[in-house]
């Protein structure tokens, strides 16, 4: 039960919305996102890009 | 009766309804229509006020033992009825029950305030909005900027798979035409509803026509680019029109793939 309420009144934010919110808070890495996904975003195959250490697909929705 | 007196009483019946109204659109989600519409939604506040009156007075008769008598009502709102004295005994009641009834009303304000808040925050929550058309807020920029159309039926995709919104914004500047690319941080609307600016960070644009010149993929190093470094407001009369991209980012977390294909960033 404590479960269930936790669930329904905890944070609402998506593990994507986070990790956009993450990367997005270095203006840097911020703009670069911007910039790929305009460049990619006349396609539908998602996109993989590095970052650092760590590789993200990137796709665009909708 | 008197009609103004009248109305008075109906005001102060449908105000507890009326308050959960106005703390049920209390947020962004909603777009405050001008005063002229008062009328309108006073007779929206009808159905909630009549729930609360009836949740109120059975509460109050569960708890108390107290019965409510309606005639004092209908004499106020309907006049002095045809027994001798009605008004003048209906008048004296309501002196001296008058602490009892101004707490009875002000708590029951208090009480639908907090109802309509948590009323929102329910639909908001089980995503009635999005999946009911009949639930929807009033301010429709708000699903589109902020992507929850795309948990709207039939809709491919989903909402909570968004990571950023970016935006390619049409204006007209001084005869020419050009494109603003950058992430959404914010918009504005007005009291109409209708969408009055626009928010960037970081944008950076190009005049439309060297679109026809060659294609403009690429950021760095071209120069029909111009960055502004800084947050950005376009106001809605200098747009033509908008583009708006959902864009979804998903951890890749297993190390064997090959990443070649991966572009490099940092």
């Amino acid at each position: 039960m404590s479960k269930l309420l936790s669930k329904f009144f905890g944070k609402s934010k998506s593990k994507a919305k986070l990790l956009g919110e993450e990367l997005m808070a270095d203006p840097i890495i911020g703009r670069a996102l911007v910039d790929i996904s305009l460049r990619h975003g006349q396609g539908v195959e998602p996109v993989r890009v590095r970052i650092k250490d760590k590789v993200y697909l990137m796709k665009k929705l909708g | 009766m008197n009609f103004a007196f009248t109305s008075i009483i109906i005001f102060i019946i449908l105000a507890p309804g009326y308050i959960y109204i106005v703390a049920y659109r209390t947020s962004k989600l909603c777009i405050r229509k001008p005063a002229s519409d008062f009328i309108k939604e006073i007779s929206i506040a009808i159905i909630p006020a009549f729930l609360a009156h009836v949740l109120g007075i059975f509460l109050i008769e569960w708890s108390s033992g107290y019965r409510v008598d309606f005639r004092l009502l209908g004499t106020l709102l309907l006049g002095a009825g045809q027994q001798k004295g009605g008004a003048s005994e209906s008048f004296d009641l309501l002196y001296a029950y008058k602490y009892l009834i101004g707490a009875y009303i002000v708590l029951l304000s208090f009480g639908c305030y907090g109802l309509g808040h948590l009323t929102r925050f329910i639909v908001r929550r089980l995503r009635l909005d999005l999946n009911y058309r009949i639930f929807r807020f009033s301010n429709k920029w708000h699903y589109i900027f902020s992507g929850e159309c795309l948990g709207f039926p039939d809709v491919p995709d989903q909402y909570n798979e968004i990571s950023f919104v970016s935006i390619d914004v049409l204006c007209n500047v001084g005869g020419h035409q050009y494109i603003y690319i950058g992430r959404l941080l914010d918009y504005h609307i007005g009291l109409d509803g209708e969408l009055t600016a626009v928010h960037l960070k970081y944008p950076k644009r190009r005049k439309l026509v060297d679109d026809a010149v060659e294609p403009l993929h690429t950021f760095e190093g071209n120069s029909k680019y111009y960055r502004i470094p800084s947050r950005f407001i376009i106001p809605m009369g200098n747009i033509i029109n908008l583009n708006i991209n959902y864009i979804g980012l998903i951890e890749e977390t297993s190390s064997n793939e090959d990443l070649t294909d991966a572009i490099e960033m940092i």
